[in-house]
């Protein structure tokens, strides 16, 4: 039983590139020998190629004769490289290492020399229990000791208070207000 | 001095003769000049595939030199029981589809960019009539996908099997058999339309 054209015409463009078995070939060559119609689309195949084969330039012109000298020279310039890389890498982690060395002393040194910066709490004025300064009316909530301290003084509801505090938790500033630590600012 | 040449000659004799194997391993040993073999024995070769798939000259030597220099270093992954060529020219072709992924939007420069300067020194009596066809074969060219047109360019241009074609593409043979029947099918068919318009025309 011989084959159809479908079946044929798929294993063609195989057949004019030599890509069959001779087994495989055998009843593609007694189709084209019956079938006008399979015979012309493999003439059509056959031609084409030829173009193609044809049409392509074989040949092509590499400046200098060859691409070798560039590609060594890169290849040399990295094998250069990578020796002073390594060594560049290690010296990299002595410098670090010296640095973090010199800014920890100069650390200890500040420690030991210098007061400690005062910690900065956050205060909010509590003025919900005094109906005196309920809404936003603008009052002052705490009253310094040491009035003329340059410290923000929370004024109305909301406002923030800010102390600094000694390590302990104390503040220098004593003040008579009814404030209410509520953590650090945003808490 | 002589005597110094002459041995040295005979050394890059015996290093031109040597199997691809053995010069990947002179290079894995710490011979960078044994890769100078590989490319002088591989570059006309790939320029040309290269060349084909972007139909640009001075792109595809900037691709082919990317290529050796992607090979030298990934010489290590190589396995040595395998075929050097396909390995080669497997990352020169994936060098060249990823380029022309990545300017897909510019296939019409890419054509214009090769027209201007992207002409091989083809061997030819009489230039022209052989250019006018060139010139033909390489629009129809343009005209098929990328993964049919590589596959027509490695086994009808370059000659490699279908079984060196499915290892340079990583696919499976059958999966490139069928690619090139339905390539040279796409090429006779844009062929044949396109010698039509000209009779029309």
């Amino acid at each position: 039983m011989g084959w159809s054209c479908a079946r044929v015409r798929r294993r063609l463009p195989l057949y004019c590139g030599g890509d069959l078995t001779i087994a495989e070939r055998q009843p593609l060559t007694l189709h084209l020998k019956t079938c006008r119609s399979c015979h012309r689309y493999h003439a059509e195949l056959e031609e084409s190629l030829a173009a193609l084969r044809e049409g392509e330039p074989s040949a092509c012109v590499i400046p200098g004769g060859s691409l070798w000298p560039e590609v060594r020279a890169v290849v040399l310039a990295g094998q250069r490289q990578a020796a002073p890389y390594r060594y560049w890498r290690i010296g990299s982690g002595w410098a670090a290492a010296a640095c973090m060395l010199v800014a920890l002393t100069m650390w200890l040194q500040q420690r030991g020399t210098n007061p400690p910066a005062p910690a900065m709490r956050y205060f909010r004025s509590d003025i919900i229990s005094d109906p005196w300064l309920s809404g936003s009316r603008v009052q002052p909530v705490a009253q310094f000791t040491e009035p003329e301290r340059p410290w923000p003084v929370a004024r109305r509801k909301d406002d923030w208070l800010i102390l600094p505090l000694l390590p302990g938790g104390s503040s220098p500033y004593g003040f008579d207000g009814d404030l209410r630590y509520v953590g650090d600012k945003g808490n | 001095m002589d005597k110094t040449a002459r041995l040295l000659e005979n050394q890059e004799l015996r290093v031109d003769g040597a199997t691809d194997a053995r010069l990947v391993e002179n290079v894995r040993a710490g011979d960078p000049e044994a890769f100078g073999v590989l490319v002088t024995r591989y570059e006309k070769k790939l320029v040309r595939v290269i060349g084909r798939l972007v139909h640009d000259r001075e792109l595809a030597l900037d691709l082919a030199q990317e290529t050796f220099l992607r090979a030298y270093k990934r010489l290590d992954q190589f396995d040595s029981s395998r075929r050097f060529a396909p390995w080669l020219f497997q990352i020169g072709v994936n060098l060249c589809v990823d380029h022309l992924r990545r300017r897909r939007r510019g296939w019409l420069s890419v054509f214009t960019d090769a027209e201007k300067d992207g002409k091989y020194e083809a061997v030819s009596p009489d230039p022209r009539p052989h250019e006018e066809l060139s010139q033909e074969v390489r629009h129809v060219l343009e005209q098929i996908p990328l993964k049919y047109r590589t596959v027509l360019v490695l086994r009808d241009l370059e000659g490699f099997s279908c079984s060196e074609v499915a290892a340079i593409a990583g696919r499976q043979e059958a999966t490139i058999r069928w690619r090139l029947s339905r390539a040279r099918d796409m090429f006779r068919r844009l062929w044949l339309e396109r010698n039509r318009s000209k009779e029309v025309g």
